[in-house]
C-alpha cells in the first residue's frame, strides 16, 4: 500500500474565517474519501460540525454513512491508533483518507514533535492527507518556526511551501500577509543546509516588497556562514525585479540545469 | 569656477546652439578631470551625444548610456549608483553633464521635472556637480520656467549665479506638481473593488482585467506589482475600506487606491534609492512603485487618501 508522501502532512496557518475547513472536508467527501476529525476532551475545540454545515456539508448523512468520523484527539498521538483506523477505512473501499488534526490539549515540545512524527509516518505509509490547522494570530514567531519545522509542507491562504532536502518549493504569492510564515520556513530550511538553500520560485506569481526583504535577510544570514540562497527559475517579471532592486549579487538565480 | 569640494551643485544651462552647449559643458568636464574628479556624460541620444563627440580625445571621460525608455525614478537611481561607484573608485568628486531631451512618452514630462526637483534632495549629500542642458529651441518658455524652479544655480558660458526662482524640492513638488484630475476618472471604471482584503485575490482580478489592455506584457506585469504595493500600504497603514478603481483605456491604464486613513504627505516618498545594504531596513514599497509605473500621485481629499498610478503605452 503506497503512501502519498510526507508532504501530505501539512500545516495550515489560517485566519479567523474557518470557511477553508468546510471546503477542505466537502471536497474530500465529494471525492469519495473518508474524513476523520478530532473531538477533544470536555468538548473543547472549534465548532467543526457547524462550520461544515454552513459550507454545504450534509453532516448527518456523511456521519451516518461513515464517510465522516469523529476520533478522540487523544488517539492522534498514540502510536498505531490512527494507522489502524486508516487501514480499516482503506479495507472498506475508501481510496484515500483525510485526517483533520488538532490535538486540542497542551503537550510538551518533545511530545508534540513525536506526535507530528507519527503523522508524518502515516502519510509516508498510506494514501492519507493530514491537515494541522493553526490560528495565526495566536502564534508567536518562535511557535511558527517550531511548528513549520515539524511539517514538511505549510499552507497559507496565498502561499504553499514544501521543503524537500535543500530545496523549498513555493507556489502562489509572497506578500506581507505571509511574510512571517516565509521567514519561519526559510529559517528552518537554512538551518538544515550547509552550503546552499534552493528556492524553487517557478510557480510564484508575485513577490512584494515585504517578501523581498525576507529573502534578502535570509540570504545575508546564509552568507554570514558561507552559504548561499539560490532562486530557481524566477518568472521574467520577478527576474526584472531582482535586477531593479540590485539583488543579483545578493540573491543568486538559477535554472534547474545550472546556476547563472 | 566651481569645484566638487564646494559640495553639491545642480546647474541649469539654457542653450540655443551646439556651440553654446559645448562652450559650457566641455571646459566644465575638463576642469573636473584636472582636479582628480570623475567626469561623466549621460548620453541618451539627445544633447549628450555632441558632448561625447567633442571630448572623444579625453580618455578620462566616462560615458553613461541609458535606455531612453527608462522611467525618471529609475534614472535617478542610475545617477546615484554611478556616482557611488565613481567615488568608490577613488574619485574626489563627480561632475556630470546631463542629457535632456523631449521625453519618449510625452506624458512623462511631469515626472521628468519632478526628477529634476528630487535630484537636489537625493544627491545633496554627495560631492557632485551637475549641469543640465536644456535646449531653448526645443522646449516652450513655460516649460523652461518650470524647469528653472528645480535648479539652484544657472550657468552660462560667462557666468554662474544663484537662481532666484529656485524652490526647495519639497516646496516645488507640493506647490507645482499637484496632480490634476485625469479625465478617465470621470468615466466608468473597467474594474471596481469596494473593499480589498485579500492581496492574492486582488492580483488575480488585476491579471484578468489587464489582460485585455493594449500595453506590453512587461508594463502590465509591472503595473500589477505596483498596485499590489500600494494596496499593501493601504491595508497595513490606512483605514478600511480599501477601494480600487481601475481604468483600461486605449494605450493607458490608470488605477486609484483609496483608503480612509491620513495617508502620507512627503512628496519625496519613494525617490530615495534603496541600496543593497539598507534594503532590509528602509521602506521599499513606494520605491518600487515609482519604478514600476509611469506616474505616481497621491493626495488627500475630504476623508480619504488616494494614490493614483498610471502607465501609458
Amino acid at each position: 500500500m503506497a503512501g502519498v508522501g510526507t508532504d501530505h502532512h501539512f500545516m495550515l496557518l489560517h485566519g479567523r474565517d474557518p470557511a477553508w475547513l468546510g471546503d477542505w472536508v466537502r471536497h474530500a467527501l465529494q471525492a469519495g474519501e473518508k474524513v476523520f476529525y478530532p473531538v477533544h476532551p470536555e468538548g473543547s475545540g472549534p465548532p467543526l460540525l457547524e462550520v461544515l454545515d454552513r459550507r454545504g456539508v450534509d453532516v448527518t448523512a456523511a456521519t451516518a454513512h461513515g464517510d465522516l468520523q469523529a476520533m478522540p484527539s487523544t488517539q492522534y498521538c498514540r502510536p498505531g491508533a490512527l494507522a489502524l483506523a486508516v487501514r480499516d477505512a482503506l479495507q472498506h473501499g475508501y481510496p484515500s483518507v483525510r485526517v483533520l488534526a488538532g490535538i486540542g490539549v497542551p503537550l510538551s515540545p518533545e511530545a508534540y514533535a513525536a506526535c507530528e512524527g507519527i503523522l508524518n509516518d502515516l502519510c509516508g505509509r498510506y494514501p492519507a492527507i493530514v491537515l494541522c490547522p493553526y490560528l495565526e494570530e495566536e502564534l508567536t514567531d518562535e511557535q511558527i518556526r517550531r511548528f513549520t519545522a515539524w511539517h514538511p509542507r505549510t499552507l497559507h491562504q496565498s502561499l504553499d511551501l514544501r521543503r524537500r532536502d535543500r530545496t523549498v518549493v513555493l507556489t502562489g504569492q509572497i506578500d506581507y500577509s505571509n511574510e512571517r510564515l516565509l521567514r519561519a520556513v526559510l529559517h528552518t530550511a537554512a538551518a538544515a543546509t550547509p552550503s546552499a538553500l534552493y528556492l524553487d520560485v517557478s510557480a510564484i506569481a508575485l513577490i512584494s516588497a515585504a517578501g523581498w526583504r525576507v529573502l534578502v535577510q535570509s540570504s545575508l544570514h546564509l552568507r554570514e556562514r558561507g552559504a548561499r540562497l539560490i532562486l530557481i527559475s524566477p518568472r521574467p517579471a520577478l527576474a526584472r525585479m531582482i535586477k531593479l532592486l540590485g539583488l543579483d549579487i545578493v540573491v543568486r538565480t538559477a535554472t534547474p540545469g545550472g546556476e547563472s | 569656477m566651481i569645484t566638487c569640494s564646494d559640495g553639491f551643485a545642480h546647474d541649469v544651462l539654457f542653450f540655443g546652439s551646439t556651440d553654446d552647449l559645448l562652450a559650457v559643458t566641455v571646459p566644465f568636464l575638463r576642469r573636473g578631470l584636472a582636479q582628480g574628479e570623475a567626469a561623466l556624460v549621460f548620453d541618451a541620444g539627445h544633447n549628450g551625444t555632441p558632448i561625447v563627440q567633442a571630448l572623444s580625445n579625453e580618455p578620462g571621460i566616462g560615458r553613461v548610456t541609458r535606455d531612453a525608455h527608462q522611467r525618471p525614478a529609475r534614472t535617478l537611481s542610475l545617477f546615484q549608483h554611478t556616482v557611488e561607484e565613481a567615488l568608490a573608485s577613488g574619485a574626489r568628486g563627480v561632475r556630470i553633464a546631463g542629457d535632456v531631451g523631449l521625453p519618449v512618452r510625452p506624458s512623462h514630462w511631469a515626472e521628468w521635472v519632478r526628477f529634476e526637483a528630487a535630484f537636489n534632495d537625493v544627491l545633496a549629500g554627495y560631492p557632485v556637480q551637475a549641469v543640465c542642458p536644456w535646449n531653448t529651441r526645443q522646449f516652450s518658455d513655460e516649460a523652461l520656467r518650470t524647469v528653472q524652479r528645480t535648479h539652484p544655480s544657472i550657468i552660462t558660458a560667462h557666468s554662474r549665479r544663484p537662481n532666484p526662482d529656485y524652490l526647495q524640492p519639497r516646496d516645488y513638488l507640493s506647490r507645482f506638481a499637484v496632480p490634476a484630475p485625469d479625465p478617465l476618472e470621470t468615466t466608468e471604471p473597467t474594474l471596481t473593488i469596494a473593499d480589498v482584503t485579500d492581496l492574492d485575490l486582488l492580483r488575480r482580478r488585476l491579471d484578468d482585467t489587464l489582460t485585455g489592455c493594449v500595453l506590453q506584457l512587461e508594463d502590465i506585469e509591472d503595473f500589477t506589482f505596483a498596485v499590489i504595493e500600494v494596496a499593501t500600504n493601504a491595508l497595513q497603514h490606512g483605514r478600511p475600506p480599501v477601494q480600487i478603481r481601475l481604468w483600461c483605456a486605449d494605450r493607458k491604464i490608470l488605477c486609484t487606491v483609496r483608503d480612509h486613513g491620513p495617508g502620507f504627505d512627503d512628496p519625496l516618498a519613494g525617490y530615495y534609492t534603496a541600496g543593497r545594504a539598507d534594503l532590509t531596513q528602509r521602506p521599499l514599497g513606494l520605491w518600487l512603485v515609482r519604478r514600476l509605473c509611469d506616474h505616481l500621485d497621491f493626495f488627500t481629499r475630504a476623508d480619504h487618501f488616494t494614490v493614483r498610478l498610471t502607465t501609458t503605452a
